[in-house]
């Protein structure tokens, strides 16, 4: 063995127990700052601290803490004990390793004052002769003025407070009824939580309600039935709202900052789900009726902390959000969606979320592996978008609309998954490529369903000076994927338009449900019209600016 | 508007009536390629710029339900009638002409119909179009309209060294957009001593220049495994050059270069008072039948490209081949032997005066005509296809 290996073999064993150590102790400190003061054994542990200092600190036979104490130091240790207590009551009461501290304090001038009450030993020999006596009296009133200021500061709110009704009266039924907590953090990550794990903190700063570092709501109430290495998930917002209003309308009261944070919790996962699950994975279902999606499953990845596998695979069934896009968000026309659902700032030109590249990777999974990620995702931006709005149609009641909307749902989206083997028309990761905003499609929408001829027009040109512009031999086969698309979507709507149902107004042959199929051509020809423009509108945002489309 | 004849069947009839190699029935089934790629084009582009208004607004019409523009009560079609109905059949018939000419003679900016359009607002430039009263576009279209004749009106206009490529002006032929306009070069050369189409290994020997827009139809269609062997390679055509619709066949053959040394060698042998029995070189080059066979193989495939063309042509007014030029240089053997054969086929009084391979212009033919292998000798025979098509496009045929 050489020198070096020996002496690396000498520090290596060391080394390893050090970092042991000192992961150990920072698990350690992280388990601490988890735990949180219950109110009463707060005040029980603040009477008692009152008790023995009186008793321990008035012993006659022994000079005591508090003969010949200084005004001015009694005014500085009350001024500025006092004031920290109050506005670190939160701190002092929720975050472990402040109350452990400040328990650890207490603990020992309690040891010391008991000592005293039984004559152990006295007052001169703990404090130095050079120092007043009175100086231990200062730190004792000191103390008992923090906790004064913690037990009058923050846990007096009503938010703060209801955090320990949650967890006294809310928190067990949650548990006997097998209800967990969903979390779907910013990144798109899921991870179920333990009812044993819940420990709401009211943060007064922020004013907002946190679990486990984030904000309540970023978490919903569901039902979790573990089955082997699987599972099913469903909302529980209804019976946990249930438990709420089973308890006195006061505490209901004290506690509705934590229901309403549940509930825009929920409202968000329902989004999230639309946005992240349904409409990548199964986009048809969109067009369904609300009672057939609010039962529809699908699957999706879940992080389980008990458990050692990184994600497990569940099923959920996730209801449509209530309202539709524009009425929730009405501010965030011009971001991609999923991103202002899960709360992310605006992006950058170009990035992506991983949650993003990892969808594309499992829809399109051939578009992935040849480097068009960039441009799909940019594409399922623009199709999430599309669908937001046509949902939209479809709930507003018009039928002739609606109707229209939801075959373009199902025509787009079996449209859009072969698209995964057309890998000429998607451009690659190195070429720009843009999105169709909510805003954007609001417009074109609305004046597609006026003008539809126009419209259609006005892509079929955009799409061929795109052909005519790309001139060099490399776009040949790009410009072939796209000729095709135009022709398809061309001969699609003039085969459809020349159609007639039987025209026999007037003739003995005449029967009222001619008018039907009259009306039934009128909106195939329609559909195929809007699908032709929806499908040429995402191909040409594909490679150009289309808000520099005139429409 | 007549029916077409089931080009299919067209090609499986020469398959077993005479001696084809399948490359030639590969050609033409490209050209049929070619012209579907047209019809397609036609729906949504105008072939000349002053036809975009009209094209746009028939777009409109057809995506909003509307009949073709040329939906009518055709020329010349029988309508059966019941004896009794007849004179009100009649007075009805005279006042839908009245009414006919009524809109013609009147301003219809919106119209699209082809019976109520002007026949000088296509572009007419028919010589006799002054002398009718109210031609309509429609009076235009079918086989006793007035397209018929302007080919052998403005023959003697064109040659391929005057650079005039295309000498009409209406929207049915005229071409001005540039978007339909092609080339379309294949090869003949000898193998085992036998004229055949060449294959295409290095995509050198059969091309279709074209603009963007026909490319990427063609392109689309080759991904669809439209085109026979041998496949075309595609290439982007000048703007100069893309007003007509031309076949090239490039004669390359070894030959040539035979004959023409031994040209330089029977010149310069008799100066020096020197006789040589490889001279009979050329003679039995002849007697073994190569040029033998080409003038007929020839014939035939130009035939059966005119055939062809008239049968699957973007129009069914279609007149086939409307110009025919042997393009040559160094080869004037071969170009006596070619040319009273191809004076034999029923549209010779289009065959033009040969060309010489430098007069050619544009320049930029050169390239196109002839694969540039190098050899010294070129010979190739230009035709060119009647460009006609029915204004407003394929809408009808969808």
């Amino acid at each position: 063995m050489s020198t070096q290996q020996w002496y690396h073999r000498l520090y290596e064993k060391p080394l390893v127990i050090v970092r042991f150590t000192i992961q150990k102790a920072i698990q350690w400190i992280q388990a601490i700052s988890q735990i949180q003061w219950n109110r009463l054994y707060l005040q029980c542990f603040f009477l008692l601290l009152i008790l023995i200092v009186f008793i321990g600190g008035q012993t006659r036979s022994i000079r005591g803490p508090f003969v010949g104490q200084s005004i001015v130091w009694l005014f500085l240790s009350i001024s500025l004990m006092y004031p920290t207590g109050y506005f670190f009551s939160g701190r002092f009461a929720k975050d472990g390793r402040w109350a452990t501290f400040l328990g650890a304090i207490t603990g020992l001038f309690m040891f010391i004052y008991t000592l005293l009450a039984f004559r152990a030993f006295t007052l001169e020999e703990l404090v130095h002769f050079d120092q007043p006596i009175h100086f231990f009296g200062s730190i004792t009133i000191g103390l008992i003025s923090l906790w004064a200021g913690v037990l009058t500061g923050q846990m007096n709110t009503p938010a703060w407070m209801g955090d320990g009704l949650f967890h006294q009266h809310i928190r067990p039924k949650m548990k006997n009824n097998k209800m967990h907590l969903i979390h779907w953090g910013l990144d798109g990550e899921i991870t179920i939580i333990k009812p044993s794990k819940i420990n709401m903190k009211w943060n007064e700063q922020e004013k907002k309600i946190k679990l486990l570092g984030h904000p309540l709501t970023e978490y919903a109430p569901i039902f979790f039935n573990q089955r082997g290495d699987s599972g099913d998930l469903t909302p529980a917002i209804t019976p946990l709202t249930d438990f709420f209003t089973e308890l006195p309308p006061i505490w209901n009261h004290i506690m509705s900052k934590h229901l309403e944070a549940l509930k825009r919790g929920h409202e968000r996962i329902c989004w999230l789900h639309l946005l992240q699950i349904s409409i990548p994975y199964s986009p048809t279902s969109l067009s369904y009726r609300r009672e057939i999606f609010d039962s529809q499953s699908n699957r999706l990845n879940v992080v389980l902390p008990w458990k050692d596998s990184l994600e497990t695979r569940v099923q959920v069934t996730w209801p449509m959000p209530k309202n539709n896009w524009r009425f929730d968000y009405p501010t965030n026309g011009q971001q991609p969606a999923l991103w202002t659902a899960l709360g992310q700032s605006p992006p950058k030109r170009e990035k992506l979320l991983e949650i993003e590249e990892e969808t594309i990777e499992s829809i399109l999974p051939r578009l992935a592996q040849n480097d068009r990620t960039i441009a799909s995702s940019h594409l399922l931006r623009s199709l999430t978008h599309l669908f937001l709005i046509l949902r939209e149609h479809i709930d507003s009641g018009h039928s002739t609309q609606a109707e229209l909307c939801r075959r373009s749902i199902r025509e787009i989206s079996q449209w859009f998954k072969t698209l995964n083997t057309q890998e000429t028309m998607i451009p690659g990761d190195d070429k720009k490529s843009f999105e169709i905003t909510l805003d954007h499609w609001s417009v074109w929408i609305d004046t597609s369903f006026i003008q539809p001829p126009t419209v259609f027009l006005r892509l079929h040109d955009a799409l061929t000076d795109l052909i005519s512009n790309q001139d060099k031999a490399e776009h040949l086969q790009v410009n072939a994927v796209i000729t095709g698309l135009i022709s398809s979507c061309t001969s699609a709507v003039i085969e459809t338009a020349s159609q007639r149902p039987q025209e026999a107004i007037g003739s003995v042959e005449e029967d009222w449900s001619d008018l039907g199929s009259w009306q039934d051509v009128n909106i195939n020809r329609r559909s195929t019209m809007l699908v032709g423009i929806w499908k040429m509108l995402l191909i040409l945002s594909l490679y150009q600016n289309p808000e520099e489309v005139a429409l | 508007m007549g029916l077409r004849r089931n080009s299919l069947k067209i090609f499986k009839e020469k398959d077993r009536i005479s001696d084809i190699e399948p490359r030639k029935v590969g050609v033409l089934m490209n050209l049929h390629v070619i012209s579907r790629v047209i019809s397609q084009l036609s729906i949504r582009k105008a072939t000349d710029p002053d036809a975009e208004e009209f094209m746009r607004k028939q777009f409109i019409y057809a995506l909003s339900g509307g009949r073709d523009s040329q939906h009518i009560v055709a020329q010349g079609t029988k309508i059966e009638v019941r004896s009794d109905l007849e004179p009100d059949v009649l007075e009805m018939m005279k006042d839908y002409n009245k009414m006919k000419e009524d809109f013609l003679l009147s301003p219809t900016p919106d119209e699209t119909h082809l019976g109520i359009i002007d026949a000088a607002e296509v572009g007419c430039h028919h010589p006799k179009l002054p002398s009718i009263a109210t031609p309509s576009a429609l009076s235009l279209h079918g086989k006793s309209g007035l397209c018929q004749i302007c080919p052998r009106e403005y023959h003697s206009t064109t040659h391929l060294s005057r650079g005039v490529m295309n000498p009409f002006r209406c929207w049915r032929r005229g071409h001005r957009s540039g978007e339909f306009g092609f080339i379309y070069r294949i090869t003949l050369g000898l193998e085992n001593r036998k004229w055949k189409i060449m294959s295409n290994v290095g995509e050198a020997n059969h091309q279709v220049f074209a603009s963007n827009n026909f490319l990427a139809g063609l392109q689309y269609e080759k991904n669809r495994d439209r085109f026979e062997k041998p496949v075309p390679s595609f290439h982007p055509l000048e703007d100069s050059l893309s007003r007509q619709m031309m076949v090239s066949i490039h004669i390359n053959s070894d030959a040539e270069i035979i004959l023409d040394e031994i040209d330089e060698i029977k010149t310069l042998l008799p100066s020096q008072l020197l006789v040589s029995r490889h001279i009979d070189l050329k003679e039995s080059i002849k007697q073994d039948g190569d040029f033998e066979n080409l003038p007929t193989q020839l014939k035939e495939l130009i035939l059966l490209i005119h055939e062809t063309w008239t049968t699957i042509a973007p129009s069914t007014d279609s007149q086939g081949i409307i110009g025919l030029a042997i393009v040559q240089q160094g080869c004037d053997e071969i170009a006596d032997i070619i040319r009273p054969h191809l004076r034999e086929l029923p549209f010779s009084n289009f065959l033009e005066d040969d060309c010489d391979f430098d007069s050619l212009n544009p320049e930029s033919l050169k390239d196109l005509i002839i694969h540039n292998s190098g050899n010294k000798a070129k010979l190739a025979i230009c035709i060119k296809l009647d460009p006609i098509m029915d204004i407003g496009g394929a809408l009808h045929r969808l």
